[in-house]
């Protein structure tokens, strides 16, 4: 039986120390007091900040801007327009009882990251260390992998020997439960399932799966609901309801040249891996010659053909070749905390619906 | 007038005759009180004396001495101790009012405290004014560790005076004392005084704080738990002087969500407010209190309390690194 990998204490001590030490800033600000002057700079009590791109659609969406009608808007009108726009929106916000805005800056880059309704949406890098150690220690979990992202976000993933199932009627399906603790500048503190299997020592971290919890610490009302959630997931082993039921679909549904090539351009991005290298996770490069061999120049195919295209890669395969990509060192240059997106990514793929799943078979 | 006078009738009563009739009737009455032990009628209405029956006492609390063991709370052994103090347990002389909705079991979980402080040794009385020795009796089939409390059946003496009662009752001195509930008890105090209500809480309350004070045979610091009745509405019906001579006013509510009781301190001079109890009444024999969710409750509350000094923390960083509250002229932050 293939042993479970987990890291030292000694490692996890260094791991939360510098989460700590990356822990991003807030600062509650009155909404008059900030001007957005371009998509990536905003003006605060007079001091010019630059920002990201997050943090503009988080603003976006506090001032009740859709993101797609942001995109029609300024491609027709213009940035200046568009900045116009979420001013006077910012305004009316005002206007309707909103006063403040929490910031999220990355004191390294002095940028700010985020921009939350409450500073109390978010929770510290100590404060959900804490809590999630304690989770830890009740669950008795064993720490997998530690990860900090450039923004001092931080990705916990946890296993435990005593959540293992199989698949009945499946041979190589022995899968082991445990938890992933997230906690972001953008999305807060949440909690998934992280689903690891056994075979090839994948892991995935089950964000898509409606059993995700997301902590709001502003109340320790919502800690009670937290943890009563997190023990009734614990209580079946961290193993998201219909787990199964998706493995066996993916296993028998073919990806879509759309799912193919999304994932393929997910793993691209996030490593320095270059096309055909991946071929052995994501067979992108064989299957667009196998439609040219076949008289169709995929490149040419618009999204929702791309989305009626079958390939021979079933679901499943495609997931493994993300989970493997994203667990195992291949001799690629990827960040820690970029493997854990590519985890996520894998959870998405598995839990969104397919797009071939609903092909009928034609008689005629 | 003549014709008046044919029919028999009375010539009018004068004025001062009606007074002096007046006077017998209050001198008689006055009389009548004083032999049946009661105040001088109107007293509480009455103005209080233009004098101090005791010498003014000024008191400096660094020249008090009370004994060490006043200050070591009385145990249940179980985790509704550290709910009512931080060091856990129930402290010495005082006085607590339980309140809640109906059938969520104030009667239940405040018996469940005082047997479990009388299996710990400690001298406990239970004055029920809603329950007979019937009822009870019934609550003693499901916890039979109740069956061991002393109980004053304060109903079963309605035609005595209730104060002498309660006078007599408390003499021995007890460390702990249950009312069910204030607020009847309160009613019959008026009923046999003939006092207003706020004389008759008052009353009550006075007997308490003496007692409070170890005035009484044994010199026990007693501590009261008083159940109050509640409105409709679940609000305390007890007046002001009730609520702020109270050391802590304990909530018993149920849950909104999980529609689970609860119990939390509204006020609490000894330990802290706010910290949700979840308790069980399903098994017989004893209350459950749910350990773990305490723990979670108590972990979410000091996480909250680190995240403010936290975000106090954050505002003076980031007002450092943008030089924010300095009056120095803009400074572009960001590698713009």
């Amino acid at each position: 039986m293939k042993k479970l990998e987990t890291i030292s204490q000694s490692l996890f001590d260094s791991k939360a120390a510098e989460a700590v030490a990356k822990n991003p800033i807030r600062k509650e600000v009155p909404l008059k007091n900030i001007e957005i002057l371009k998509d990536d700079q905003m003006m605060v009590d007079g001091v010019r900040i630059k920002m990201n791109r997050d943090a503009f659609k988080s603003i976006c969406k506090i001032v009740g801007l859709p993101v797609g009608f942001d995109k029609t808007f300024s491609s027709a009108f213009g940035d200046k327009a568009r900045q116009a726009l979420v001013n006077r929106l910012k305004t009316a916000k005002q206007a309707n009882g909103s006063t403040h805005v929490s910031l999220v800056v990355n004191p390294d880059t002095r940028q700010i990251i985020s921009v939350q309704k409450d500073p109390r949406d978010l929770i510290s890098n100590t404060s959900f260390l804490k809590t999630t150690t304690e989770i830890i220690d009740r669950y008795d979990l064993d720490v997998k992998d530690f990860s900090i992202g450039e923004n001092g976000a931080v990705v916990i993933n946890t296993i435990s020997h005593k959540n293992s199932w199989g698949i009945s009627g499946l041979k190589d399906e022995d899968h082991f439960g445990g938890a992933t603790f997230i906690n972001s500048p953008d999305g807060g503190f949440k909690v998934s399932s992280f689903l690891h299997r056994l075979v090839c020592a994948n892991g995935m971290i089950g964000t898509g799966f409606a059993e995700t919890l997301a902590l709001n610490p502003s109340d320790p009302l919502n800690f009670e609901k937290f943890y009563s959630s997190l023990n009734e997931l614990a209580k079946v082993g961290f193993r998201p309801k219909g787990y199964e039921d998706r493995i066996r679909l993916a296993m028998s549904t073919r990806a879509s040249l759309n799912e193919l090539e999304t994932a393929h351009s997910v793993i691209r991005s996030l490593s320095d891996g270059i096309h055909r290298e991946l071929e052995a996770w994501v067979p992108y490069h064989s299957t667009m010659e196998a439609f040219y061999k076949s008289g169709i120049d995929a490149v040419f195919l618009n999204t929702n053909q791309k989305k009626s295209s079958r390939t021979g890669t079933t679901v499943w395969d495609l997931i493994n070749g993300v989970t493997h990509f994203a667990t195992h060192d291949n001799g690629f240059t990827i960040s820690d905390y970029n493997r854990r997106r590519l985890q996520v990514e894998a959870s998405r793929i598995l839990t969104k619906d397919f797009d071939m799943m609903n092909i009928v078979k034609s008689p005629f | 007038m003549a014709h008046k006078e044919s029919q028999g009738l009375r010539k009018p009563m004068s004025d001062e005759a009606k007074a002096k009739i007046a006077e017998a009737v209050k001198v008689a009455a006055q009389r009548k009180r004083q032999e049946m032990g009661l105040p001088p009628a109107g007293f509480p209405l009455a103005p209080r004396p233009d004098y101090i029956e005791k010498p003014l006492e000024l008191v400096r609390m660094s020249n008090q001495e009370f004994p060490d063991d006043l200050f070591i709370p009385m145990k249940t052994g179980k985790a509704v101790d550290f709910l009512f103090t931080n060091e856990g347990g129930i402290p010495k002389a005082c006085n607590f009012m339980l309140i809640g909705d109906p059938g969520v079991g104030k009667s239940t979980v405040s018996l469940d405290i005082l047997s479990d402080l009388a299996l710990a040794g400690y001298r406990v009385l239970f004055i029920s004014a809603e329950m007979t020795r019937i009822d009870l009796y019934g609550y003693v089939k499901r916890f039979p560790k109740f069956g061991e409390v002393d109980i004053l059946f304060i109903g079963e003496y309605c035609d005595s005076n209730s104060k002498t009662v309660i006078d007599k009752i408390l003499e021995p001195g007890y460390d702990i004392v249950l009312i069910d509930s204030f607020a009847e008890v309160q009613e019959d105090i008026k009923e046999s005084l003939r006092l207003t209500t706020s004389g008759a809480e008052k009353w009550l309350i006075d007997s308490m704080v003496s007692h409070n004070l170890g005035n009484n045979l044994s010199r026990k610091n007693t501590t009261f738990i008083a159940i109050q009745q509640v409105t409709k509405g679940g609000v305390f019906v007890g007046s002001n002087k009730l609520k702020h001579n109270t050391t802590g006013m304990l909530e018993l509510r149920l849950c909104a969500d999980s529609n689970s009781p609860y119990m939390v301190f509204v006020k609490n001079r000894r330990g802290s407010v706010g910290k949700r109890m979840f308790y069980s009444l399903s098994t017989s024999g004893d209350v459950h209190y749910d350990v773990k969710r305490f723990g979670n409750d108590e972990n979410a509350r000091e996480t909250l309390a680190s995240e403010r000094a936290q975000l106090e923390n954050e505002e003076g960083s980031f007002n450092e690194l943008f030089g924010m509250g300095l009056n120095e002229e803009n400074e572009i932050g960001g590698d713009i």
